[in-house]
């Protein structure tokens, strides 16, 4: 299997630690790092796409409904799966950001398994 | 280690800035006089984060509290101003609870459901129950400081200690055995118990620090990712850089002093060692350049290895560069040409540059090296690329020594270079070229007066009758000292910069007694370039 390439956008360098550590164990993956959506689409654009793209729903400067919405005008959407990772009480900003395209969810806290579990759904499709 | 384990520095390190920031945005807004919505977006923010932290850390009760507080602020930023600091001050109450909740034994103390419960109570509700009482005064009681910051140099000096204490321990053991097998074997029967007690604390103590002190690399190799972007898109290349293994963790010193070589090696693979995408094209190779570099802790080493699938380094080149330099290299192998691009009169050579492939400050890059007591190799294959290898001790700060003493002064030698010490008569010692060369094992062994090379006083004293054999790859030296002192553990300290790189010497040691002794370089003396007999 190739290299997996992983954008993930989450304004908590600690979930930066998180990802690292679960998806390092999980994959034989390039990880790339975003500390919000303006980030990420600058990462995006020097990196080029990459394979999956975790999100974070609440971030400052631009949060990840935001960045959905500029995925979706770049057409990314169509070609690389975004994954919303959010938290108790997003529920409704989870709902919007499925409608904008996005292909599955997490809820944090999550579990290394429901990591993987996730990832091997949303990569299948 | 669990994951929670490994990542629970990482929280921490993460979730108390935040904690204190979001203190501060909330003390500004209980002194407000007017409506802050921005304050309030920032707190909110914080306060999203936070939770998501104590929630993956797998720290229910902080999660529980941050999303209360959450709440609150959800409902006071709609508030009227003047019912803001009594909507705030709970919240500010619930931020040193937070303090608390990071430390996990702590936080199974706290009543964390009593405060979170208490931020839901409405501000007209301004009676205070006597059981939010105690709480408060709970959220009041001196905190416990469950992670400290200190400088560097403390964990440097309390690790000199533990080898000093190690040091003294063996002293004290190894004379305690000795009085006791002459007498007196009764009481210092108990003595040597507590002394064998006291030795397994002093070593824990050394590891407790040493482990204090490890950091990952990851700092180190996210700046160099910025710097090949920037390189690469400078010099129109077009390169992807992999990284492998940045969550290795090394000494700290270790992660200090990587930083440099490794940005020379980049550098120069960037700058000489990938081509265009139109040279590529032309070679038949895609227009992308890789550049991959690997860590891993393998058997009490770092290896480090930058490969790249750029032009290879010319061996043709470099040997005649070499020979035009006056070097012949006629019956080299292609390993000791390659090597020559550390060394310093060639690989400065701005020719070299263009023509081998490789840049200029390889030398440099050695040395560094060499002064962690590492190696760095390189090989190459003309067209398909290049691969540079360091080699570095894990423990770069500590080294296993042979003490010697010559001439009056001591010298530390690294034990893992020493072969075999054997006494020597001083009428076998043959000068030839700028040293000397005397037989071992049926053969010429080259050697050294330390005391000639060192300190340039004069060679042959009589008391010079020991020879250290000390070997690198597959040479070998003999230094001829005056006497053994014996091995220690020392804690090495690099040469204040101000008095140069004196070959042949990697730092300084501190000794048990409080007095210091040069610390040997065995590689920097053995390999024939060094002029090591530098008195001529």
């Amino acid at each position: 299997m190739s290299i997996l390439r992983i954008l993930v956008v989450d304004d908590s360098s600690f979930l930066h630690s998180i990802f690292r550590v679960s998806l390092r164990r999980l994959y034989d993956c390039e990880i790339s790092y975003a500390k919000n959506g303006l980030e990420a689409l600058s990462s995006i654009e020097e990196k080029g796409e990459p394979d999956l793209i975790l999100l974070d729903v609440n971030m400052p400067v631009m949060d990840g409904l935001e960045l959905l919405g500029e995925l979706r005008g770049l057409g990314v959407i169509e070609r690389v799966p975004v994954i919303i990772i959010s938290t108790e009480g997003e529920e409704a900003d989870v709902l919007r950001g499925l409608e904008a395209g996005a292909r599955g969810y997490l809820r944090k806290p999550f579990t290394q398994a429901e990591l993987h579990d996730i990832i091997s759904r949303v990569m299948e499709k | 280690m669990s994951l929670d384990d490994e990542l629970y520095g990482d929280f921490v390190q993460d979730t108390a800035p935040l904690v204190a920031q979001l203190g501060e945005r909330l003390a500004a807004l209980e002194r407000a006089a007017e409506a802050m919505a921005d304050e309030w977006k920032a707190v909110l923010g914080f306060l999203h984060t936070i939770k998501g932290n104590f929630g993956m850390m797998g720290l229910a009760g902080g999660q529980t509290l941050a999303h209360a507080m959450e709440q609150r602020a959800k409902a006071a930023q709609d508030e009227p101003v003047r019912n803001q600091p009594v909507m705030v001050a709970p919240l500010l109450t619930a931020v040193g609870a937070l303090e608390q909740a990071m430390n996990p034994a702590a936080a199974e103390e706290l009543p964390l459901d009593l405060v979170a419960g208490e931020l839901g109570r409405s501000v007209d509700a301004t009676a205070v129950d006597p059981v939010a009482a105690q709480t408060l005064a709970a959220m009041h009681a001196p905190q416990r400081i469950s992670h400290l910051q200190m400088p560097a140099a403390t964990l440097d000096r309390l690790l000199e200690l533990a080898g000093e204490l190690a040091s003294y321990h063996g002293q004290a053991s190894a004379a305690v055995q000795a009085a006791a097998q002459i007498g007196a074997a009764g009481p210092l029967a108990g003595g040597l118990d507590a002394l064998e007690a006291l030795g397994k604390r002093v070593a824990s103590v050394r590891q407790r620090v040493l482990d204090a002190r490890l950091v990952p690399l990851s700092p180190v190799v996210g700046r160099l990712d910025r710097l090949v972007r920037d390189l690469a898109r400078g010099m129109a290349k077009d390169v992807t850089f992999v990284v492998e293994g940045s969550d290795t963790v090394v000494d700290k010193s270790l992660a200090d002093a990587i930083s440099e070589p490794l940005l020379h090696m980049i550098r120069n693979a960037i700058d000489h060692g990938v081509e265009t995408p139109d040279e590529r094209r032309a070679a038949g190779k895609v227009p992308q350049a890789r550049l991959e570099l690997r860590i891993a802790a393998r058997g009490g080493e770092l290896v480090v290895t930058l490969s790249d699938d750029g032009r290879g380094i010319s061996t043709e080149r470099l040997a005649a560069v070499a020979a035009e330099r006056g070097v012949s290299t006629k019956g080299w192998s292609e390993r000791q040409i390659l090597d020559l691009v550390f060394a310093s009169e060639l690989s400065t050579a701005e020719r070299v540059t263009e023509l081998s492939g490789r840049g200029v400050g390889m030398h440099q890059v050695r040395r560094a090296v060499e002064r962690l007591g590492g190696a760095v190799d390189v090989t190459s294959e003309s067209g398909r690329g290049t691969r540079f290898r360091l080699r570095l001790p894990l423990a770069a700060a500590i080294r296993r020594t042979l003490l010697v003493d010559c001439a009056g002064e001591r010298y530390a030698i690294p034990v893992d270079s020493v072969v075999e010490v054997f006494r020597v008569d001083p009428d076998e010692v043959y000068p030839l070229d700028q040293g000397f060369v005397t037989a071992w094992r049926s053969r010429v062994l080259p050697a050294h007066y330390l005391a000639q090379v060192m300190a340039g006083t004069d060679a042959a004293t009589a008391d010079d009758l020991l020879c250290v054999v000390v070997h690198d790859d597959d040479r070998s030296l003999g230094l001829m000292v005056s006497r053994l002192i014996g091995q220690q553990e020392v804690v090495v300290k690099e040469l204040d910069p101000a008095l140069g790189r004196p070959r042949g010497i990697s730092g300084v040691a501190l000794i048990h007694d409080g007095t210091a002794a040069m610390v040997l370089d065995p590689r920097g003396l053995v390999q024939p370039s060094s002029n090591a007999g530098g008195a001529a």
